[in-house]
């Protein structure tokens, strides 16, 4: 059955993509000649010039995002890209410009724009009476006037701000106190977005995607707080630059480095520590960060004496040049790995690796292209040592990405963005070895490869002072290639149903293909199309609307709630579909009292494509058939998300509340065959009715201020026994159905308190589930180890309360 | 082996996380009958007598010995068209015998149930075992996962064709039982995929009994089919786990089909198996 979709086209071979890329490639080139060439005439013929440059922040050199720049006389403006540049053409003339960006004091400059003019801005941190502090720094009506919706914009002061597990705080943490975004369990850095599952979250750090942002099984992400300058997470109306991922993408920006004088920061915790080295190599032309944590082993393992460890570490580094006005080279690079060990029997450690170098290049004023060139690795690795039997198993996933981004800035109501990517896959499931001259044989799962080329257009539109429209189309591909043996089966049906038992079978293998190095097996396309509409009601409220199609080719094989280590990422193929997704959100935002509060509600439907499941007691981890393992459904998600905000003032903060439901339907894969939960739409195992999340933070004075969180979310579907029988020695609890039952409901509340003191550091105390709640992570039941026909519910609860200490400090 | 990647995980959680009992309300399902049965050739033996343990499910806490399933019709007829008519024993009720079946290897024997009205049936084969060669005792100290005591181990040899699936069943003093822990579905069934034709020495068949000096240990090793073997792996499974890093609990279908009524599917196995016993006293 092939896609519902019209736009969807499935092809022999890779040529016609091939083929569309390649004339995209001379289109690009045509594309800039052009614009060049009409920007240049336009100006002079129409009488306009540009105004550009960048923003940065004057004490540390560090580029602004999103900063504003607003013409007060035409009533427009524009805003700064992720690398600090703006672009505005306007009518030849003499303005006043004003250059804002919150927490910071307004830059005005008289412009004389009768030529394209230049202007690089420096701004300088105002510091404002305690009343006026503001916790955030996106403007003050961003989230009325901006086109951007189901978009959340952290800064790290946000992040800072909010107490977290351990007294140490965290990027993911953080988000899932947001609408739409919910987490499987307690200590998981997996996170939900809107229904779906954690594979479909794009995690970019600098543009490097991270397979696995979790350390410690969790309970921390691998973005380092002191590194990060800013963090965005689209739930929705994801633009036509970003792909590959079905429900969101977090882009996590890393600070350059401060290139006007050398600062070290860092702190000293309960659980780990960091220390965060930056400077000037050129004093305002290059500079450097590097930043690493680490954490103790020690305080994990009470139960278990000697050599047992569970430590993981991290390191960022970033350096960047400002080759000339036009050129600007950035080298980033993180390198992340847990590791956990008992005793000499066994060993597991994982981690990512993420190289990115990127090239900024401005055509003209109106032209800034970036080219970035980026390697990802994400490996595990597991040693059994027991005598006899050791071995070691090792599984990765390797990427590189070419990535070319160009925006044209053609004039302050119109910008065009376009570009290219190409991501070269390999994948390694497994392979294991014997250690130690132990009997076990050597055996290696297929490595696997895939090409992802890529490629977009997307226009921002200024209709006029109420309506604003962005667009843009997404071609996306995947082609797998060889070097590999793919088996077919009997009648081409790797999994067999019999009717009579009530069971799954595995289909048989008739034959096997093998494709060379390079060799297509099999190759898909989509068309994404990407809309986004803003209409301003007044100043202060507005209607946005959004439509997006994604397609997913890479797939998180896991057949649990929560993700676990020896998950492994497997590429679309011969048996495997791209997952495709169609999401529509309509929302209303409106602002109080000068924006001082924010409030919105949005509402979203989701519709999913090609989802898996897995047939019961399936065999994932170390297994070269997956087909034979693999059950194909589909999904929906559907919500509405309220939010209100206030941005300022010594008592701030927020309360998110979600109420939505996220489904997923598997039917038979032939008539007799009822399908999961007799082919019904079930809940999919992190699907939360209720998520509500209400943080707040209250500065007394100078030197205290104090954050506190109250979660209450409905407990995950689970599978409770209907019954129990006896069979081979054991009492059997009897299931029927999938996920038709909840645990509890969670909550809990945190407090925290800072103790800031400028000179000297500041304190953080800190009480993680202030009221001891015992949360149920699982209920399971089992026999009693003493009587073993009188059966028990076990409730598992990962954190009681839990107090910590943290010291901050900065040179 | 492969046993410990997977014991291990579940462990994660434990670290910080505290467990506790507690009192749960569960939805009842409808009654449905159970089916332990096997038919049976032990080797360097003559036996006629089988049996068939008929049950029914009960309410999850309900706390008491499964009901038995009286009153049923059995019975097994092979491939030859011999039907032997299985009675209820008088001392125990649900469990059904004869005396006269003397199994065969490579017979498939075909079990019949009627039990209220409605007609149940399953299939097996019955497939050849390997002898156990040696069975010997070795005292193993404290370790991680394992209390300090005496083990039993055996040592035999797999054949050379693979596709064999073994069940073991230990007895200490005529008494088994078993905890399931993650370990269990590696240690109690096996297949011989990591062992094909070699010669197996020192399997515990079940680790978790310690033995002392003059308890009677007795080691049972049955071949099943493979649809055995998946059926008990998925049952060791379960049996312990449901937490969020498990897979999500399963309809455990063993091989028989209630052919009035395929909604009131039954629960459990009929197998047919040659055993290879040994037995040893623990000095």
């Amino acid at each position: 059955m092939s896609d519902s979709s019209v736009l969807a086209l499935e092809l022999n071979e890779g040529k016609t993509m091939q083929k569309i890329y390649r004339d995209f490639k001379i289109l690009s080139v045509l594309m800039i000649a052009l614009l060049l060439y009409s920007g240049a005439r336009a100006n002079s013929a129409a009488g306009q010039a540009t105004l550009s440059g960048y923003i940065r922040e004057a004490s540390s050199g560090e580029e602004l995002i999103g900063a504003n720049i607003v013409v007060e006389d035409l009533n427009t403006g524009a805003t700064s890209n992720v690398y600090g540049f703006y672009s505005l053409t306007l009518p030849q003339g003499q303005y006043t410009v004003s250059f804002m960006y919150i927490g910071y004091e307004t830059l005005q400059k008289q412009i004389d724009l009768t030529k394209n003019v230049n202007l690089n801005v420096a701004l300088s941190e105002s510091y404002l009476e305690m009343e006026t502090i503001i916790t955030t720094a996106t403007r003050a009506d961003e989230n009325v006037r901006s086109i951007e919706m189901s978009v959340a914009k952290l800064d790290v002061q946000a992040i800072r701000r909010v107490p977290a597990v351990l007294g140490e705080v965290d990027v993911i943490k953080t988000i899932q106190l947001l609408p739409g975004v919910s987490s499987v369990g307690e200590g998981s850095t997996s996170f939900n977005v809107r229904g779906g599952s954690s594979d479909q979250n794009l995690v970019l750090l600098d543009e490097s995607p991270i397979y696995n942002a979790a350390h410690l099984f969790g309970f921390f992400s691998v973005f380092n707080a002191d590194a990060t300058k800013d963090v965005k997470l689209y739930k929705a109306g994801i633009p036509a630059n970003y792909g590959g991922r079905l429900s969101s993408v977090l882009d996590v920006r890393q600070r350059e480095g401060n290139n006007q004088a050398f600062k070290a920061s860092g702190g000293l915790g309960l659980i780990f520590s960091r220390l965060t080295l930056e400077g000037p190599i050129q004093r305002g032309k290059s500079s450097f960060i590097i930043a690493g944590r680490r954490s103790y082993g020690d305080i994990f393992l009470p139960l278990f004496n000697n050599n047992s460890t569970a430590y993981f570490y991290d390191l960022n580094f970033k350096a960047n040049y400002i080759a000339s006005d036009r050129n600007r080279i950035f080298l980033s690079a993180y390198f992340g790995r847990d590791r956990f060990a008992i005793d000499d029997v066994f060993g597991n450690g994982w981690g990512n690796a993420a190289f990115t170098l990127r090239w900024n290049h401005l055509f003209s004023d109106r032209l800034f292209s970036n080219l970035s060139a980026i390697y990802s690795r994400y490996d595990y690795q597991l040693n059994i040592l027991a005598d006899g039997s050791a071995f070691t198993w090792n599984s990765n996933i390797k990427n590189a990405h070419l990535k070319y981004d160009l925006t044209y800035f053609w004039n302050d109501k119109n910008t065009i963005d376009f570009g290219l990517g190409l991501i070269d896959y390999q994948f390694a499931p497994g392979r294991i070895d014997p250690l130690k001259n132990s009997a076990v044989t050597s055996r290696s799962l297929n490595e696997k490869y895939a090409l992802e080329p890529s490629a977009y257009i997307n226009y921002d539109q200024k209709i006029n002072q109420r309506l604003s429209l962005q667009y843009g189309l997404r071609f996306s591909s995947f082609l797998r290639t060889g070097q590999q043996t793919i088996y077919s089966y009997i009648n081409d049906t790797p999994i067999l149903y019999n009717e009579n038992l009530g069971i799954y079978q595995r289909g048989l293998i008739s034959d096997s293909t093998y494709y060379r190095s390079n060799e297509i097996i099999k190759s898909f396309f989509g068309i994404e199309p990407r809309f986004s509409m803003r209409y301003a009601i007044t100043e202060e409220q507005s209607v946005k609307f959004s439509y997006n199609r994604t397609r997913q080719y890479i797939h998180l094989i896991s057949n649990t709630a929560s993700p676990s280590p020896v998950d492994v990422w497997t590429p679309s193929g011969k048996y495997i579909q791209p997952q495709v997704a169609d999401q529509f959100a309509l929302g209303y935002f409106r602002n109080f009292i000068e924006n001082t509060y924010e409030t919105s509600v949005e509402v979203y439907y989701k519709a999913l494509q090609n989802q898996l499941d897995y047939i019961p007691g399936a065999n994932l981890v170390i297994n070269n058939t997956l087909e034979t393992e693999i059950l194909r459904g589909s999904g929906r998600a559907y919500g509405i998300e309220l939010y209100a905000k206030k941005r300022s003032g010594a008592l701030n903060g927020w309360i998110s509340y979600t109420l939505s439901r996220s489904e997923r339907l598997v039917k038979g894969i032939n008539p007799l065959d009822p399908g999961i939960n007799k082919g019904r739409y079930y809940p999919s195992s992190f699907d939360k009715t209720h998520d509500l999340s209400i943080s707040g933070t209250y500065d007394l004075n100078k030197h205290w201020s104090f954050s506190s969180n109250f979660i209450y979310t409905s407990g995950r579907p689970v599978n409770f026994p209907e019954s129990r029988y006896e069979f081979a020695h054991l009492v059997i609890a009897h299931y029927d159905g999938r996920n038709q039952e909840r645990l509890p409901a969670y909550h809990r509340l945190d407090i925290s308190a800072t103790l800031h003191n400028k000179w000297r550091g500041d304190w953080v105390f800190s009480l993680y589930n202030v009221y001891n709640r015992m949360n149920a992570t699982s209920i399971t039941f089992r026999q009693n180890a003493d009587n073993p026909r009188i059966t028990e519910a076990v409730r598992t609860t990962i954190f009681g309360i839990v107090p910590s200490i943290t010291y901050n400090f900065k040179f | 082996m492969k046993s410990k990647i997977f014991i291990l995980l579940p462990i994660i959680w434990i670290f910080w996380s505290c467990q506790e009992v507690i009192q749960i309300d569960l939805n009842e399902g409808p009654q449905r009958l159970v089916v332990e049965g096997r038919i049976e050739k032990i080797k360097g033996q003559v036996n006629g007598n089988q049996k068939i343990r008929l049950t029914t499910t009960g309410n999850y806490f309900s706390n008491q010995p499964a009901p038995p399933a009286s009153d049923a019709f059995v019975t097994v007829s092979d491939e030859q068209g011999n039907i032997f008519s299985f009675i209820e024993s008088g001392q125990e009720p649900g469990v059904y015998e004869v005396n006269d079946l003397f199994a065969e290897t490579g017979q498939t024997y075909t079990l019949r149930i009627d039990y209220r009205g409605e007609i149940y049936e399953a299939r097996e084969i019955l497939l050849p075992v390997a002898d156990i060669d040696s069975i010997y005792q070795e005292f193993k100290s404290e370790t991680l996962f394992d209390e300090a005591g005496i083990r039993i181990k055996i040592d035999f040899t797999d054949p050379p064709q693979p596709g064999n699936y073994y069940y073991w069943e230990q007895f200490r003093d005529d008494e088994i039982f078993i905890n399931p822990n993650p370990g269990t579905k590696w240690t109690l069934v096996s297949s011989d995929e990591f062992f094909n034709g070699l010669k197996v020495v020192g399997r515990e068949p079940n680790n978790d009994m310690a033995f002392e000096p003059g308890q009677r240990a007795k080691v049972r090793q049955y071949a099943i089919s493979d649809q055995l073997y998946n059926y008990m792996f998925l049952l060791y499974d379960q049996a312990t786990g449901g937490g969020p890093t498990d897979a999500p609990p399963a309809t455990l279908r063993g091989n028989i089909q209630n052919i009035s009524n395929p909604d009131n599917y039954p629960l459990g196995y009929f197998g047919a198996s040659e055993v290879s016993e040994a037995e040893l006293l623990v000095r």
